[in-house]
This record gives C-alpha cells, structure tokens and sequence, in this order.
C-alpha cells in the first residue's frame, strides 16, 4: 500500500488475470522455495557440472576425480573413521590440535583485546606491534614452529593459535571500544568504579563482538593446524591430505577436504551453540556479523 | 555510604543553614571548543525546599539539562556553589536519584536485576540480593509486579521507564533529578506516566528537579516552574503553581491552569526574544 499511486496501472495492466489483489504477489519465486529444496538442486547442479565436465572431456579425469569416484572414497573415508581405522586416529589428532589452538587462541584472543582496548601501553605498543604481526605470512612460521616444538602437536597447536587469534584479540577490542552514552551516563550517576564499568557494563556489551571473533577463528584454527600438518609433517588428517595427494589419489583428496570442511563446521556450530547460551538476551545471526 | 538515609526519609537538608535541599548559587558553566570559549550557563541562582518539586522550562539549548547535571555532580560547574543536602557537590551526591530520557536498562540483567543495579554497584551483590523484598516493592508499586523476572526488551517503552523509576528510587533517594524522563514516549504513556511519577513523589515526599521543555507538562507537575532562556541559559522567570495535589489531568482543561501555561509562555517568549535578538551582552 505503501508504493506510489503512479506505479499501480501498469502493474495492474501487465498481469490482468493473475494478479488476485489478495494473492502475495510481494514475494518472488525465490523466495517461496524451501530452503532445503533448493540447496539440494544448487548441489545436484554443481555436481551435474562436475561431472558434465569430465563427461565431455574438458577436463581429464587423472586431474579432477569424476563425483562417483569423490563420492565412493568420501564412503571409504567415513567408514574408516566411524570404524575406528587410521583416519580415526589422525581426525582426532587433527581435532585435538583445532580444538587446543582455539581454546589459547579464545584466551590469548580475549586478554591481548582488552589490553589493547583499555590500556595505554595496550593501545600505543601492542597495537602497533599485533598489526604488524597481523600483516605477516603466519603459514612461514610453520618450519620455525616445527624446530621450536618438534614434530609432535605442539607446533600444530601454536599454528592453530596463532593463526586463529587474531580475530578474538580484533573483535574483542572493537567490542569494548564502542560504549553507549546512555548507558555510561547511567553507571556515572551510581558512581561505577572503573572495573564495575569494564566488568558489568562493557565486557557484557562486547560479548557479541567476542563470539563473532571466536566464529571467525573457529573455522581459522583448523585452517592453522591442518597447514601446520602439512609442512610439518608427523600425523593428522592433514598429513593424510597430502600422502594422499602425494601417491594422486585425488579423490581421496577431496574426500578429506570434505571431511575437514565437515570438522570445520562443526566446530562453528559448537561456538554459535556456546554463544546462543552466553549471549540470550542477544540474538545475532548464524554468520559472524560484528567482524 | 548512603545506608542511614535508608531509615530517614527527611535527610539532612532540613538541617543545614539555608533549609534548602538543593542550593544553587551564581552558578556558571562555561564549555571550550576548539579554542572558542562558549558561555552555556548562568549565572544561575535557585533554591529548591525539601519535597518541593520544580520543573526546569526551556527550550533546546537553554542549559537546562547542564544544570541539572552540575546539580546532580555529573559536571563540575565553572563558578558558583552549588550544594544537595548542605553538601557541597563534588561528585554525584548519595542522596541524589537520577533518571533520564532513555530508560537505560541493561538488556542482560531482568527487571529486577536492573531495579537492583545502583544497590550491586554501591554495595555488592549481597546486599542486592538483600534487597530483593524492597525491589519487588517498589516494582508492586508502579504496577510492574509480573514482570520482574523478565527481560528488558519484552516490556513496552512506557513499562521500561517505570522500572527506570523504580530503580531511581531503590536507594531511597531524597532528591530525584529527572532529564526529560518521558520525552522518548508518545503523548498518552507520557502523561500516564507523569500522573504516575506526581503520586510516587507525594507519596514518598521526595524532592524532584524535573527538566522538560513541554509547557503543559512543567505546570501539571510542579510547584514551581523555572522558565530558562538560552544563550546564555539563565532564569527568565519563575512561575508559582497553586494548584491542589494531586492534580489530576482533568485540571488541564481549567482556566488556572491555563493562566500558569499562558504565563509560562509569555516568560519563554521574552527570554527566546531576548537570546534572538542578540541584546544578551555575551
């Protein structure tokens, strides 16, 4: 009802008989298709083309493995994982690693934030310093991490850290540095002492902020540590990922990518569950919205 | 430490030497901004009685709501003595209860959390927890009782600022300044509300500094209306209501009523002449 008077005729004019002045028309097709529907044909097509491009010769096949054969060593992959068989182990080693490099990141993440946000010394030294940290190619780091912490997890887990920090330690500050007037105006006129006011007022406003930072490094602390597996060698789905790719089974390959997208994600969701819980008063969306 | 006032409903202001709860004097306030010294406020004089309640006319920019901060110890003024209960002003006093135009509840914290909040903040969570009986009391009392345990966000604009009020006075305090406390809500909860907070002031014999740049507003709650002018802000006039309480907003439609309204205005209209004019000496 809200739309111009002047943009009514021809509408009503280009549809005449289906244009039932009840109907939704508001809504476009897109819309009114499940969710579920429609992934699955996004899916069915992306893995129409996969194939069609195979089928047709575009690509050989020794480069990319056809779905059938994906999806045949993804069966394989999982069997052997829910069987308890090599891939078992290595996804727990891999798990372990993301979830401790996540665990100091989260910490490491929160304490270098609140510095940063509520110090001088934070704000004049350690910024400057983390930005430049920020800007270095981590991944060259690996060999380094490797003669520090040997071959073990160790430099895995510093990896994963390392690397999925920065967004808790960005997010973090970002949070505790927007303040409401209102609501310091509020806390003034009860004469907050200054850590009232950081504990009761701006750590619970920055809560949100937080969460998006540790969504972020959720999915960056498997990236960290699958890397470190790579260059580093020693055990770990990563290093299956590359004897894998190593001895061309390429459709081993992507079915451990899959895998780990899989871990990744479930990581995520664990963070998101963690937030919904921490965070009630506050719906935010699924994806990290803040960062 | 504002316990012993918690029994005392009259505090120390009967006591001091002028009687006066709030006592301001030859008050001045003066901002600098980039280099250019602005005068914002004063010199401004004006005693309030305990239990008296003054409503602070004027339009946007008069230095109403600067005053009412400086009284409240929210900021310092440049000159002049400005004293709450005897004391002088340095810092937010322990008698004053403060409310704004936004009702400022924590979204993490229920209702009653929020009620408890100057209590948590003053004296721990123990004592917040203490007073538990006092809050629900109080929330009985605006008509909140049911919602005690919910959260801010599943209470309408009108019911967030009465449990704003509620939590203005959990600490029982004696003087109660108000910055357009209902400025965010529509013309109908507003004077519902001011109804509301005129019978929780009888009630409870407090006294009440209430900034406003509504006229009709200024008049049905006050004793005493302060009409300011800006640039500087400073006092136009002072117009003495004598209309029985409680007043109810029937009393709007009467002809005293509107005298003090008309005369209220005329008092504006000299003062927003006057700063317009540009015939001020600053």
């Amino acid at each position: 009802m809200t739309q111009p008077a002047t943009a009514t005729p021809p509408r009503v004019a280009a549809q005449p008989d289906k244009a039932a002045p009840r109907a939704k028309a508001a809504k476009p097709l897109m819309e009114r298709i499940p969710t579920p529907i429609l992934l699955t044909a996004a899916l069915a097509l992306l893995v129409a083309v996969w194939q069609g491009a195979i089928s047709l010769g575009w690509v050989n096949e020794y480069v990319l493995p056809t779905p059938w054969d994906t999806a045949t060593a993804l069966w394989d992959v999982t069997a052997d994982l829910f069987t308890g068989g090599p891939v078992f182990d290595n996804f727990l080693i891999s798990a372990q690693e993301t979830l401790y490099g996540l665990l100091i990141a989260a910490v490491a993440g929160v304490v270098l934030g609140v510095l940063i946000a509520e110090t001088v010394i934070g704000r004049r030294v350690l910024q400057p310093l983390m930005i430049a940290l920020y800007a270095a190619p981590k991944v060259a780091l690996a060999p380094l991490f490797v003669a520090w912490f040997g071959f073990d997890m160790a430099p895995k887990v510093v990896m994963a850290a390392v690397i999925a920090f920065f967004p808790v330690m960005v997010d973090t500050a970002a949070g505790l540095a927007g303040i409401d007037e209102d609501e310091d105006k509020l806390f003034k006129s009860l004469r907050a002492t200054p850590w009232q006011r950081f504990v009761k007022l701006k750590l619970m406003n920055a809560l949100p902020f937080v969460f998006a930072g540790l969504k972020s490094a959720s999915v960056l602390a498997v990236i960290g540590a699958i890397v470190a597996e790579f260059l580093g060698g020693g055990e770990g789905l990563g290093v299956m990922v590359k004897t894998a790719s190593v001895g061309f089974a390429l459709d081993r390959v992507f079915a451990f990518v899959i895998l780990l997208s899989v871990m990744a994600f479930l990581v995520y969701l664990a963070v998101d569950l963690i937030e919904r819980r921490v965070v009630f008063w506050r719906q935010t969306g699924f994806l990290p919205s803040e960062s | 430490m504002p316990q012993h006032r918690m029994t005392a409903d009259r505090p120390a202001a009967d006591t001091t030497a002028t009687g006066a709860a709030v006592h301001v004097r030859d008050v001045v306030r003066t901002f600098t901004r980039d280099g250019e010294t602005v005068h914002a406020l004063g010199p401004v004089s004006l005693d309030i009685a305990p239990g008296e309640f003054v409503a602070l006319l004027g339009p946007s920019g008069c230095g109403k709501s600067t005053l009412l901060n400086i009284i409240g110890g929210l900021l310092p003024q440049t000159s002049g003595i400005v004293r709450v209960g005897g004391d002088d002003v340095a810092g937010v006093p322990d008698e004053v209860g403060m409310m704004f135009q936004k009702a400022v509840l924590l979204a993490w914290r229920t209702v009653r959390e929020n009620v408890l909040l100057p209590i948590e903040i003053s004296r721990g969570r123990r004592a917040a927890k203490a007073a538990t009986a006092k809050a629900d009391e109080l929330l009985d009392l605006v008509g909140l009782a049911a919602f005690a345990d919910k959260m801010p966000n599943e209470l309408s604009g009108g019911m967030q600022q009465r449990a704003a009020i509620c939590r203005m006075l959990i600490q029982e305090p004696s003087v109660l300044l108000l910055d357009e406390p209902f400025g965010a809500l529509d013309e109908f909860t507003r004077e519902h509300m001011n109804v509301e907070l005129a019978r929780i002031c009888a009630l409870t014999g407090r006294t009440a500094v209430f900034v406003t740049h509504s006229i009709s507003e200024a008049v049905f709650l006050a004793d005493r209306v302060v009409v300011m002018s800006a640039r500087p802000g400073r006092i136009a006039g002072v117009v003495d209501v004598d209309l029985a309480k409680p007043r109810d907003p029937e009393v709007m439609t009467s002809a005293p009523f509107q005298n003090y309204v008309r005369e209220a205005r005329d008092l504006l209209k000299t003062g927003y002449d006057a700063a317009s004019s540009g015939t001020e000496e600053h």
